[in-house]
C-alpha cells in the first residue's frame, strides 16, 4: 500500500509494548516459530525487540521506537494495534479500532484517498485564493 | 504507575480520559466556515449540521475491554469485541462533492477525482461510489471477513511471517490433498470452515456446576481473566487512554528510528502531506 502513495503521504510505524510477552499473555503460535520476547523493561531491550520485527516481517518504512514509558503509545491509545490517517495540518481524519480485529488497513486506505482528495481541493481553493489577490 | 496498584484510579482516570477536553478542529476554524452560524436566525435548526465527536456517548473502549474480558471473553476471533473505525469523512462528503446528478450514487464519469482512487473507495467494486462502499458496514465487514481469512491464514504462515511463500503454500496443499495429489471440494470446506490451532471461540454459558474446589475459569485453556485484566492494566492489550478523536489534534511527537538514523516527529510533515500512523508490536 506504501507503494501506492509514495510522496504523497508518509507512513509511519510506531513501535509500541509488547501484546503478548511471554510473562504476559503468552501466545503458542508466538512459541511455535520462535517468537519469545519477555516485555522489555528498558529502551535497548525495546529497539532490540523492535529491530527483530522489522528484520522478520521485512518493514520497509520508517520504524519509530516509543520509549518505555508508552508515552506515545498512550497518547494515542495505540496498544496492541491502531491506525490512524493525520491530515497535513495535524487533523486526526481517521482512527481505527483497536487490533487486532478493529484494524482494518482497507478501511484505513479509503479514509487515506479521501484525505488526499480533501488536501487537493483545498489546493485548488488556495491557488484560486492566490489568483484573486493578483489581480487586486 | 499508580493505575495499577488503585483500580479505582484506573477507572477515574479512564472517565476523566474520556471526557478531558482537547483540541478540536471545529473550535479551532473560523466561524464563518461553520453551517453552525447562527447568523440567518433559524432557531437551533444548524444543530442538525454541527458534528461535535466529543460528546459522542459510546462507553470507553477501556470500559468495554473490562466488560468483555470480566465477562469471560477470550478476545479472539468472534468473542471479543471491535469497532469499525471512523472517519472524518462519509458518504454524504463524497456526494456533496460528485454525486453531479444527485441520484444517491457517483459513477466514474461523476468522479471527478485521480480514477485509481476511484477504485479504492470503490469497495463492492461495483463501480458505483454509495453509501455501502464507504460506511460502517465498509469497516466492519471487512474486519470480519479479515477475522475469518485470520483462522486460516495463520496455520498455514508455517513461520509466521505475515505472508504465506510457495513452500507454506505446498505444505498446505500436501496436508490438504492427503496424498491424492488433487484437492476436493471437500478438502477446501476443511481448510476454510475448520477451526484453525490456537484459535478459541467464545465461550459458551454453562450452568455452573456445585464443585468443592475452586474452579478455574472456563475459558478452554485460553488466558485466564487475571492474565487478561493484567495486559489491560499494564497497557499490553490497550491502553486505558482513549487517543485522539477525529478532528482532534494528533499529539505531536518526536522519536527515535530504530535504525539509528536519527529522529522523527509528527511536526515535520505539518504543512507537506498526510500521516499514516501505524501502532504494534512484534508480539
Amino acid at each position: 500500500m506504501r507503494a501506492r502513495y509514495g510522496s504523497q503521504a508518509q507512513f509511519l510505524a510506531v513501535y509500541v509494548r509488547e501484546a503478548h510477552p511471554v510473562d504476559g499473555w503468552r501466545l503458542e503460535g508466538n512459541d511455535a516459530v520462535g517468537i519469545s520476547i519477555e516485555q522489555p523493561v528498558d529502551f535497548a531491550e525495546r529497539l532490540d525487540a523492535a529491530a527483530k520485527c522489522s528484520a522478520h516481517l521485512e518493514i520497509d518504512m520508517p520504524l519509530a521506537v516509543d520509549s518505555i514509558d508508552d508515552r506515545v503509545g498512550h497518547a494515542y491509545s495505540g496498544m496492541p494495534d491502531r491506525l490512524y490517517v493525520i491530515d497535513r495540518d495535524g487533523w486526526v481524519t481517521y482512527k481505527s479500532g483497536r487490533g487486532p480485529f478493529g484494524f482494518s488497513p482497507a478501511e484505513m486506505e479509503q479514509s487515506l484517498v479521501l484525505t488526499l482528495m480533501e488536501q487537493a481541493e483545498q489546493n485548488v481553493v488556495a491557488g484560486q485564493g492566490a489568483i484573486d489577490v493578483e489581480d487586486l | 504507575m499508580p493505575a495499577r496498584k488503585h483500580p479505582l484510579a484506573f477507572l477515574a482516570l479512564a472517565l476523566a480520559m474520556f471526557f478531558s477536553p482537547a483540541t478540536d478542529r471545529r473550535s479551532a476554524a473560523d466561524d464563518g466556515q461553520d453551517s453552525a452560524s447562527t447568523a440567518s436566525g433559524a432557531g437551533w435548526n444548524w444543530l442538525a449540521d454541527v458534528r461535535v465527536p466529543n460528546l459522542s456517548w459510546r462507553a470507553p473502549e477501556i470500559v468495554e475491554m473490562l466488560g468483555a474480558m470480566l465477562g469471560g471473553s477470550q478476545m479472539g476471533p468472534g468473542g471479543g469485541w471491535f469497532h469499525a473505525g471512523q472517519s472524518r469523512y462519509d458518504f454524504r462528503w463524497l456526494a456533496d462533492r460528485h454525486d453531479l446528478n444527485a441520484d444517491g450514487a457517483i459513477s466514474r464519469e461523476e468522479f471527478q477525482g485521480d480514477l485509481a482512487w476511484f477504485g479504492i473507495l470503490d469497495r463492492t467494486q461495483d463501480g458505483l461510489l454509495a453509501p455501502d462502499d464507504l460506511e460502517g458496514s465498509s469497516g466492519s465487514s471487512d474486519a470480519q471477513q479479515m477475522q475469518m481469512v485470520a483462522r486460516w491464514f495463520g496455520p498455514m504462515d508455517g513461520n509466521s511471517n505475515g505472508r504465506i511463500s510457495k513452500e507454506e503454500w505446498a505444505v498446505v496443499f500436501d496436508r490438504l490433498s492427503d496424498g491424492k495429489g488433487y484437492l476436493s471440494p471437500r478438502d477446501i470446506r476443511k481448510l476454510l470452515l475448520g477451526p484453525g490451532p490456537g484459535v478459541r471461540p467464545a465461550p459458551q454459558p454453562v450452568a455452573r456446576q456445585p464443585e468443592p474446589a475452586p474452579a478455574e475459569p472456563e475459558n478452554d485453556g485460553g488466558p485466564s481473566v487475571g492474565t487478561l485484566l493484567k495486559g489491560l492494566a499494564q497497557g499490553e492489550l490497550g491502553s486505558w487512554q482513549e487517543g485522539p478523536r477525529i478532528d482532534q489534534e494528533a499529539p505531536d511527537f518526536d522519536l527515535p528510528l530504530f535504525e539509528g538514523q536519527g529522529r522523527i516527529g509528527l511536526s515535520q510533515f505539518r504543512g507537506k502531506m498526510p500521516v499514516v500512523l501505524i501502532f504494534g508490536s512484534f508480539t
